[in-house]
């Protein structure tokens, strides 16, 4: 049986388990840790409703960004797997095929909408409660 | 490197600490003197700026990232002098450079001299 366009992607560009890990977990922790940040910033700012959510948005952004080109410097391929099964397979023309979708996980992943946006509602809440 | 970005969050939470009380006094003050005044565009300029240093010396101070292909992870590893993960392969016998090792015999053998060979 011929192997599936995943698996043959598997043994075209096996990835690194650890590096995978190293990676996520650092994302993540910048993440979580801006996100307090961001969220004692809004309620210094005194922002209500769908203010605090838009701020939040726009500032992970801009975190997005430095860490797309500063630490990632714009290969995110490099970095992060991307979409399962596209690495490696080059129908198109000679040489190896980067595969695509790593962008997805620096833009909106790390906990963007679970545990970051939950810190960030912590510090949001608390700040602008005592503040005020 | 390090030292610098560990600076900017340091600076970036004490001054975000700074807006915090001054925006605390403000409110104090507005709801003693003219209740419901707008928070100052100085307190959250530092807010914002404070906020924003703090999260570049966190970016800049974090760990580099790995690669996370076999091929570039394997390469680095070997530049830096670490074990190659492909060695078991490399080494294979086939892989053997049977003329090299004639000629490394050689020249041990001409070395010993005469009296090892007789």
């Amino acid at each position: 049986m011929a192997p599936s366009p995943y698996e043959l992607s598997l043994l075209l560009n096996p990835l690194v388990p650890d590096s995978l890990t190293h990676n996520t977990r650092t994302l993540s922790n910048i993440r979580s840790i801006s996100g307090l940040l961001l969220g004692i910033a809004a309620g210094i700012l005194g922002l209500e409703s769908l203010w605090g959510f838009a701020f939040y948005l726009v500032s992970n952004m801009l975190i997005s960004a430095l860490f797309y080109f500063f630490l990632v410097g714009a290969k995110p391929q490099k970095y992060f797997a991307g979409t399962a099964g596209t690495r490696g397979l080059n129908e198109k023309g000679p040489g190896r095929n980067q595969g695509s979708g790593a962008w997805r996980e620096i833009w909106l992943g790390g906990g963007l909408f679970t545990e970051a946006l939950s810190g960030f509602v912590l510090g949001w809440a608390g700040v602008g409660g005592v503040i005020r | 490197m390090s030292v610098l970005s560990r600076l900017l969050v340091l600076v970036g939470l004490l001054s975000l600490f700074h807006a915090a009380y001054s925006a605390h006094e403000f409110s104090v003050l507005s709801t003693k003197y003219h209740k419901n005044a707008p928070l100052p565009l100085d307190i959250k300029l530092e807010t914002l700026v404070s906020v924003f240093l703090a999260c570049l010396g966190l970016v800049w101070g974090s760990e580099p990232l790995k690669p996370v292909g076999w091929n570039e992870w394997a390469g680095e590893l070997e530049r830096d002098g670490g074990a190659n993960p492909f060695k078991s392969l490399e080494e294979r016998v086939n892989f053997v450079d049977i003329r090299a090792q004639r000629r490394e015999f050689a020249t041990w053998a001409r070395q010993q001299g005469p009296a090892s060979t007789r």
